[in-house]
């Protein structure tokens, strides 16, 4: 589907409009917001905050215009502003009824060091690169214990393996992982 | 299964979970990980948002379907289905144990009726003249619930007698008939039958007392592999026997991949002696037998009194060669050695002797290959694909003549069995 066939699909049938879009962007949009809410919010703050990206991209569809870039960046571009928005709303909530000495709360730095930033994201591109590495399956099962979370009989499941065959493979996975980055492959 | 995340894990969620943007644009494409129901759960919740009904546009899938508006559909959470699923049985369990014991007593109390008349008339009788049945029927108090002394109520010491079928008594009783009818289902047919006292031979009653055991069966589910236990086939099916050291025996059931799929855990004691194998169930059922053959590796046959013969296997027999393996499987020859080739090593020791080495361009096979076949030495061994997806292949392991069957499981040895019953372990996995 080009922009310009969605454009038009937006303003016909809102429902069909969503499970097109959903369909299409769901899981990027997911996977954006899951990257940055992920580790304080639950998987119904993930997709309530994703429901609210596909209301605005809905509602706004007529701001979008096929000669400022794809629909694609577009959509990520809103997402991360969303997804940013609700991190700042959960941790915000978390902290209201929540101990403050509690260390598995994320506060909201107070200064955002650039460099520190910068270097964390190069560290996790590195991590990323070293996951692709590994091959299947143990690629999918490292994305999907510790990106979106699942549970090992979750995982179990999708790959079509035993839990205690996941388990094990995980284990290896990230010895291999710590590893390869020990030796600094990825850092040359 | 409880995982408990230590720091390090914790530590490599924190960075799978802080990605540049081009990393998850690629993790979501190459792992999508909303499926249909949560699409469905974010197109209801947009719909909500937008001010529209949820079922406004339903028609697209329910056509004919009567639209309420203000209503969701409610997509249960799939945790509730297994709690309810054990909350049920467990309801089940004790409604069954109810009933049983209910029934057991109202049986009980049914002989008695039946036997009323004489039991009555003829203790009446005997009362004057005998002083033993006093004794009987006071050791018999203990049973008696309430604390009412039932045994000095002449007209009720029929009860006491016939109404408490649990007490096992020490000695055995020739078994009348109206007992043989009314024994309960639960027990297996063939056991020794220890029967309670019927009316009649009050004077016969038990001389030492046995407490009643409790039935203590606990269940829980789970799910996983089991390293060592006994496989037994029962009915055309094999339960899993494991003996604990403590006394303690925990059956499993399996699905048909041998995955344990729950246990009983049966408290219960077993004992063996010399050549005789014992064990005591929860409801007092004592079996015995003679164990009339174990090998080297574990594996025992017992001949119970009953007549019934029990192979106790270290390994299922049944079992077919399945493992998973993959291009980037390792594939352990010892316990610090391991091979991304996914060698498997034959000898007679476990270490040094014929190797099968698979071949290289297995990392690479296409599906449109496979089956695909490799000889070497005799044996053949065949991959199947499980899943193209994530290139999993299940290996199939034909072996030579001189060989019977080859026994494997992914988390434990594979297991030769020869033809003259000895059975070789070869290890995959640290």
């Amino acid at each position: 589907m080009t922009d310009s066939e969605w454009e038009q699909l937006l303003n016909s049938s809102p429902r069909q409009a969503y499970e097109t879009l959903i369909e299409q962007y769901g899981n990027l949009v997911y996977a954006i917001v899951l990257n940055k809410i992920g580790k304080c919010g639950s998987k119904e703050d993930v997709e309530d905050c994703v429901s609210d990206i596909m209301v605005e991209l809905l509602k706004n569809a007529g701001k979008f215009s096929s000669g400022i870039g794809s629909l694609k960046s577009y959509i990520s571009t809103i997402a991360k502003r969303r997804a940013i928005d609700a991190f700042r709303q959960i941790t915000g909530k978390n902290n209201m009824h929540s101990d403050i000495d509690d260390e598995n709360i994320i506060i909201p730095p107070a200064s955002y060091d650039i460099e520190e930033e910068t270097e964390k994201r190069i560290l996790n591109s590195n991590l990323w690169n070293t996951v692709k590495s590994l091959g299947e399956p143990d690629s999918s099962i490292i994305v999907y214990q510790y990106f979106y979370n699942y549970k090992v009989n979750e995982i179990a499941k999708i790959l079509k393996m035993t839990s205690n065959a996941v388990q094990k493979r995980s284990i290896r996975a990230r010895k291999k992982i710590g590893t390869i980055l020990k030796d600094g492959d990825y850092y040359e | 299964m409880v995982i408990i995340m230590n720091e390090n894990e914790k530590d490599f969620m924190n960075q799978m979970n802080n990605l540049d943007d081009f990393s998850v644009e690629e993790i979501a494409e190459k792992y999508p990980a909303l499926d249909e129901n949560a699409k469905k759960r974010i197109v209801n919740k947009c719909m909500e948002k937008s001010g529209f009904s949820v079922e406004a546009e339903s028609e697209y899938d329910d056509e004919g379907e009567i639209v309420v508006s203000g209503t969701e559909r409610y997509n249960r959470i799939l945790w509730h289905k297994y709690t309810s699923s054990v909350a049920a049985f467990i309801i089940a369990v004790v409604g069954i144990t109810s009933v049983v014991i209910l029934h057991k007593n109202l049986n009980g109390n049914d002989d008695f009726e039946i036997d009323e008349t004489p039991a009555v008339s003829n203790y009446s009788s005997e009362n004057e003249t005998s002083t033993e049945e006093t004794t009987v029927t006071t050791k018999d108090r203990g049973y008696v619930a309430g604390g009412h002394d039932y045994a000095n109520d002449t007209e009720y010491s029929g009860i006491i007698v016939g109404g408490v079928p649990q007490t096992p008594p020490t000695v055995e009783e020739p078994v009348s008939e109206s007992e043989n009818n009314n024994s309960n289902n639960n027990t297996p047919p063939a056991q020794p039958v220890t029967q309670a006292p019927v009316a009649p031979p009050v004077t016969e009653a038990p001389t030492a007392v046995t407490e009643p055991v409790t039935d203590n069966v606990q269940s829980e589910s789970q799910n996983s592999y089991l390293d060592l236990l006994y496989y037994v086939e029962l009915s055309g099916e094999y339960m899993g026997f494991d003996f604990g050291s403590d006394g303690s025996l925990t059956k499993y059931t399996f699905d048909e991949y041998g995955v344990a799929m729950d246990n009983t855990i049966v408290t219960t004691t077993y004992e063996i002696v010399e050549n005789q194998f014992s064990y005591v169930s929860p409801d007092g059922y004592k079996r015995t037998g003679t164990i009339v053959s174990k090998d080297d590796i574990g594996n025992f046959i017992v001949n119970f009194d009953d007549g019934e013969v029990y192979n106790f296997n270290i390994q299922r027999p049944d079992f077919k060669v399945f493992f998973s393996l993959s291009g980037t499987d390792w594939y352990w020859v010892d316990e610090n050695n391991y091979s991304e080739n996914l060698e498997i090593e034959f000898s007679e020791d476990g270490i040094n002797g014929n190797y099968i080495i698979f071949p290289e361009d297995v990392t690479t096979m296409e599906s449109t290959k496979i089956p695909f076949t490799y000889e070497k030495n005799g044996y053949e061994i065949i991959f199947h694909v499980k899943d193209p997806t994530c290139n999993i292949l299940h290996v199939e392991l034909i072996v030579p003549d001189g060989l019977d069957s080859v026994l494997a499981l992914e988390n434990i040895p594979l297991a030769v069995e020869y033809t003259d019953g000895s059975i070789k372990y070869f290890y995959n996995g640290n």
